[in-house]
């Protein structure tokens, strides 16, 4: 079974820790709870498990391929002109040797690039997933704080990740599309979906997460474990 | 009026190609949120500029790499993103306009130097100056399309990018220089005002019109080209001032259509916004105001 192991972690900016001592695996079939008050050190720790930042010290071993990120949508500048296709589109990376072979091919082929067909199809499989296929040439700044969540949970869905990691996804949505969320988070995660580790700064009265992690004063406690039930 | 286009064909044929690629690159440093380090880095490379003059090197290798000696620092800087770049790159704005007033003193004609450097002289441009610098700007074209899909991710969600392995900070440099090499080649030619105009004015011009980023650059091509060209037809057109015939300045007068274009296209979407606040959205059915409050 995958799984990601901190030992002896320390997570931090420019070589000075933020949090240390972190000690605790994920493996793919838990979804954990990450809490904290604001400035404890939450996104930091994610940023670190998602490979964005490196640990200032200790080992971190993963065994996910493939690790969907969903930042704070503070983070997100919503006036980028894009629309929610392209936000998605922006999750290929382009390689120019594949695009001139597909070029050709285009031509020959009459108006079919299997590269670009394959994209656009997993950028509609992942709109269809979160209920956002309608809204997919709508320019970013039209939509809701919600929808923009949405948006970005299908970006981070887009190449299947064994690890979903979500930064605070809560804040800026309603008490409907919060449940809406957990919801679609739990149909996920029980079709053998991918891991989640969320973060949140108040808690959550629900049995998605069979772990809970509170990050305060430097340190990072286990503060709930059950085994999940095997469905 | 045919007559002038003719012959000044070189300067407009290489102001209207340096437009377009500062407002290209433009774009980005909006959408960064990065104008004033544009704005300082102008300021740098019109002192580089004068040093260049006043020590008689003609090569644009020495500008540009001066520039990016000097802007490195504040580069730096504004990717860790300090809560005093914004003061700490006004202070280098005012630091490298002072410089490059002050070296003017130790040699050289001073009014001369400091008059190219800020208002430059776009119809002095030469055929060998155009010989010269055509295949380098030119160059740019091919080298900024095909970075653009790598610059629109890294700008949009630096996270992201780094998840989906880019090299951020071969990227990044790769922008820098870009930036530092159109800049300086567009200062040593036009003057820093020109620059800097057509850097930020077209991007902030048509961003709030734009749906793609492919649009915006389209669309600031088209501004920068369009304003370009009229600056030009209006400073071929002589006025009347009591007994005398006189031009206006081409640059200034460029400038000026950029800023009056810019003001027109920004600001009545901005009036537009404020009607729709007040009016509760009577007159205009325009979606973002509507969301962007639930915001």
């Amino acid at each position: 079974m995958k799984n990601i192991v901190l030992k002896n972690l320390s997570a931090g900016y420019s070589g000075s820790a933020i949090i240390e001592n972190i000690n605790f695996t994920i493996s793919q079939t838990e979804s954990v709870l990450i809490e904290g008050p604001n400035g404890a050190g939450k996104t930091t720790l994610l940023k670190t498990i998602a490979g964005i930042l490196n640990p200032v010290s200790g080992s971190l071993n993963s065994d996910f391929k493939s690790i969907g990120y969903v930042p704070q949508i503070r983070n997100i500048d919503d006036t980028f002109p894009a629309s929610v296709e392209e936000c998605l589109q922006m999750s290929f990376i382009p390689n120019y040797i594949e695009r001139v072979k597909n070029l050709f091919f285009h031509f020959l082929n009459q108006g079919k690039d299997p590269v670009l067909a394959e994209q656009k199809k997993q950028i509609e499989d992942s709109l269809s997933k979160i209920g956002m296929l309608h809204k997919r040439k709508t320019p970013l700044r039209d939509c809701s704080g919600g929808e923009l969540q949405r948006v970005l949970i299908a970006r981070a869905l887009i190449h299947k990740p064994d690890l979903l990691i979500l930064d605070e996804p809560m804040s800026f949505l309603d008490r409907t599309a919060k449940s809406s969320l957990i919801k679609f988070l739990k149909e996920l995660h029980a079709k053998k979906g991918p891991a989640l580790i969320m973060t949140v700064h108040d808690d959550i009265k629900d049995n998605l997460f069979n772990r809970k992690i509170l990050v305060e004063n430097r340190n990072v406690t286990e503060i709930k474990s059950r085994k999940r039930k095997q469905s | 009026m045919l007559e002038y286009i003719e012959f000044y064909k070189i300067p407009i044929l290489s102001g209207t190609a340096a437009g377009i690629l500062l407002s290209f690159l433009g774009i980005f440093v909006v959408l960064r949120k990065t104008s004033l380090f544009g704005v300082t880095m102008s300021q740098a490379a019109g002192a580089a500029v004068i040093i260049s003059f006043m020590l008689g090197i003609h090569g644009e290798i020495f500008i540009i790499a001066a520039t990016s000696l000097m802007m490195l620092p504040f580069f730096i800087m504004t990717g860790r993103k300090s809560k005093f770049s914004g003061a700490i790159l006004t202070g280098g704005f005012v630091f490298f306009t002072s410089a490059g007033h002050l070296i003017t003193v130790f040699g050289g004609n001073v009014s001369n130097h400091i008059t190219r450097a800020f208002f430059g002289d776009i119809l002095t441009v030469t055929q060998e100056e155009w010989d010269h610098l055509t295949l380098p700007v030119f160059m740019m074209f091919p080298v900024f399309i095909y970075f653009l899909p790598y610059f629109k991710i890294v700008v949009f969600d630096r996270d992201h990018a780094a998840i989906r392995g880019l090299n951020i900070r071969f990227l990044e440099a790769a922008y820098f220089l870009m930036l530092v090499f159109i800049l300086s080649i567009s200062i040593r030619l036009f003057g820093s005002l020109f620059s800097i105009a057509q850097l930020i004015l077209p991007a902030l011009a048509v961003l709030h019109l734009s749906r793609s980023v492919n649009f915006a650059l389209l669309y600031a091509m088209l501004f920068s080209i369009t304003g370009t060209l009229t600056g030009f037809i209006v400073s071929f057109y002589p006025f009347q001032a009591g007994n005398e015939t006189l031009n206006l300045p081409t640059t200034s007068s460029i400038i000026m259509v950029l800023s009056f274009g810019t003001v027109l296209l920004f600001g009545t979407n901005r009036l537009k916004y404020y009607l729709i606040k007040i009016t509760g959205n009577i007159f205009f059915r325009y979606g973002s105001h509507k969301n962007s409050s639930e915001k």
